[in-house]
């Protein structure tokens, strides 16, 4: 399969703050991210990597740099445009998940098509075709506060996965689930890369999960450490 | 998104309930208390109401209202009568009186005493008699409820039934005889209202014969009745009101009473409850929402879609609290019908709840939209 460049950042550069107080978040950073490829980020807390993957996934502004994603600038692009972009093109699971429990597990899987302007039938249809897939069908109707952890990350796995997305951003999607549920995750997500071409980037500080990495990223400090970059 | 709204909006059963019943009860308190006070101020008007043929009111120029009036000379009748463009004039007086019945109860009643002649100012609705047998010696016709309640008769065994043609009263110490029971707008006072001819009403009322309350006038056809009207007052000095200006002194009349003022703050106490509970809940609701509002800016959604979801739960919220309100109000009003509780609800009423519930709602979903609309996908990113 041949792979292609999902993500091209040049130069980004972040701060908060100004004067003496600024914090340099991310210091000027050059990284690609590869289509049929599940990279990790990497590193201790402060050190970078939710500055970085939130300008990745449009949520946040960088001072400087140009960001490319799929072959698209986001330098010029307005708040609706970014919002647009992201709805059609990049999946996200929050490290807390963000399941909303009045909705039904079909319904916070459906979700993204229905900001986008989709039927809510027919949103629902893709959503139970795709729980079917994931294995979890039967817990459609159910509230998501009903589900096991493992179930939830899944179920926002799933939500990220509807849209059909190219790029799937994943915050910490094993910090809060067992060792053998964070491996099934993991396993989901890297067939997931391999399977369907998408660039999948996940944000980690946990060892146990490296072994399934096709591509490591380590930051520190605001920046990707060239140790990180050596474990391509 | 509009039912993924109305999902999350229900979803918070407690907080939707709550602000559901704050509505609600703003809407009752407002609705109810200002149809209350509607019916009394339409009450005040009844002297007027019950007696339609008249088209302008002659008293004197301090008279205010059937509870605020000095009598008249009753030679001013003479002089209505010969201004231009009057077709007739009639006396109409009226008193408050003690009322006696045969088992001892007592009660202050007003008292009504019409032109013998033509019986203009007797009742319009009778349940029972005829205004005709006014004219017998000591007669009197009693309104239904005072009938039914306050003048009801007493058997010696001490069963209690409506007072009934043939029973007997005594007024201010002489015999009156009923001849008749009649239905007529309740007062603002919970008094007996009696009807009798002048003749017996100044013998019920000594220090009245010499004197009317009201001189009741019936212009002609085609007559001006402005004009009508100054003219007797420049003749006479009296003051003539047509119908609309004499409902109005009353009205004026009545509001010098603080009525306002009591009816206004409760109106007022609803809206602010309105505010306080429906506003506040429907604030803290939205809070607990703002991750997920979040949540669908990141996930693609736009500012105006965040606005339109909360406009729509504040509308549905609103709509849901306002009808259970403005029913409850409803099924008071019928039900307090055919008592002596007064209420008037008409269609105004409706707009203006509608228009105040409008206005919480809009105030309610600014509180949140003011805070949501910033809810930034950020706030989602390493928690």
């Amino acid at each position: 399969m041949t792979k292609s460049i999902a993500v091209a950042c040049k130069n980004i550069k972040k701060s908060y703050g100004s004067d003496e107080n600024r914090v340099d978040a991310l210091k000027p950073t050059d990284l690609e991210i590869h289509t049929g490829e599940l990279t990790l980020l990497v590193g201790p807390s402060g050190s970078g990597k939710t500055t970085l993957v939130s300008i990745i996934a449009t949520i946040l502004t960088p001072d400087e740099g140009d960001l490319t994603l799929l072959g698209h600038s986001m330098n010029n692009l307005t708040e609706v445009e970014k919002a647009k972009f992201r709805s059609q093109n990049i999946g996200i699971v929050f490290q807390s998940l963000f399941l909303i429990p009045s909705l039904t597990v079909a319904e916070n899987v459906a979700l993204p098509l229905i900001i986008e302007g989709m039927k809510e039938n027919e949103a629902l249809q893709k959503a139970h075709h795709l729980l079917d897939k994931i294995h979890l069908l039967h817990k459609a109707k159910f509230s998501p506060t009903n589900l096991s952890k493992g179930q939830q990350q899944r179920v926002a796995i799933a939500r990220a996965m509807i849209n059909e997305s190219s790029i799937m951003i994943c915050d910490e999607p094993t910090s809060s689930l067992d060792h053998v549920s964070g491996f099934e995750i993991m396993k989901f997500l890297q067939e997931l890369a391999k399977n369907t071409t998408k660039a999948v980037l996940v944000v980690t500080h946990d060892p146990r999960i490296f072994s399934y990495a096709d591509r490591i990223i380590a930051m520190s400090d605001g920046e990707i450490t060239p140790e990180g970059l050596k474990n391509e | 998104m509009i039912s993924l709204a109305f999902k999350m909006l229900i979803g918070n059963k407690a907080s939707c309930i709550g602000v559901i019943f704050g509505i609600f009860l703003a809407t009752l308190l407002i609705a109810q208390q200002s149809a209350i006070f509607l019916g009394l101020v339409d009450r005040s008007n009844r002297i007027v109401t019950d007696i339609s043929d008249p088209t302008i009111w002659v008293m004197d120029p301090v008279t205010e209202s059937e509870d605020k009036l000095r009598a008249i000379p009753i030679r001013y009748l003479d002089l209505v009568r010969g201004v231009p463009g009057v077709e007739w004039a009639v006396p109409l007086s009226l008193t408050l009186i003690p009322v006696v019945t045969p088992a001892g109860k007592f009660d202050v009643s007003q008292l009504y005493g019409v032109d013998d002649a033509t019986l203009i100012g007797a009742p319009v609705q009778m349940v029972e008699g005829s205004i005709r047998d006014l004219r017998r010696e000591g007669g009197i016709i009693v309104d239904s409820y005072s009938a039914n309640g306050s003048l009801a008769h007493v058997d010696p065994n001490g069963t209690t039934r409506p007072l009934q043609i043939g029973d007997e009263l005594e007024i201010n110490g002489r015999r009156a005889l009923v001849v008749g029971i009649c239905k007529v707008t309740q007062g603002f006072y919970p008094q007996p209202i009696i009807f009798t001819s002048l003749r017996q009403f100044n013998k019920f009322s000594p220090g009245m014969s010499e004197k009317v309350s009201f001189i009741l006038v019936k212009t002609k056809v085609n007559a001006d009745i402005p004009h009508v009207a100054k003219l007797i007052n420049n003749y006479s000095e009296l003051r003539a009101l047509n119908r609309q200006e004499f409902k109005d002194q009353i009205r004026n009349f009545f509001l010098k009473t603080g009525i306002l003022i009591n009816f206004g703050l409760s109106v007022l106490l609803g809206i602010i409850i309105g505010f306080s509970i429906a506003g506040q809940i429907f604030y803290i609701m939205t809070l607990e929402n703002t991750v997920y509002y979040a949540l669908i800016r990141a996930i693609g959604g736009t500012r105006k879609m965040i606005l339109q979801m909360i406009v729509f739960q504040a509308a549905i919220v609103g709509i849901i609290g306002y009808t259970l309100g403005i029913g409850v109000t409803v099924l008071w009003g019928l039900a307090i019908q055919g008592t002596t509780l007064a209420f008037l609800f008409p269609w105004q009423l409706l707009l203006f709840t509608g228009a105040i519930v409008f206005v919480i709602c809009i105030f309610t979903a600014l509180l949140s939209i003011q805070k949501v609309y910033h809810a930034d996908p950020k706030m989602l990113m390493g928690t």
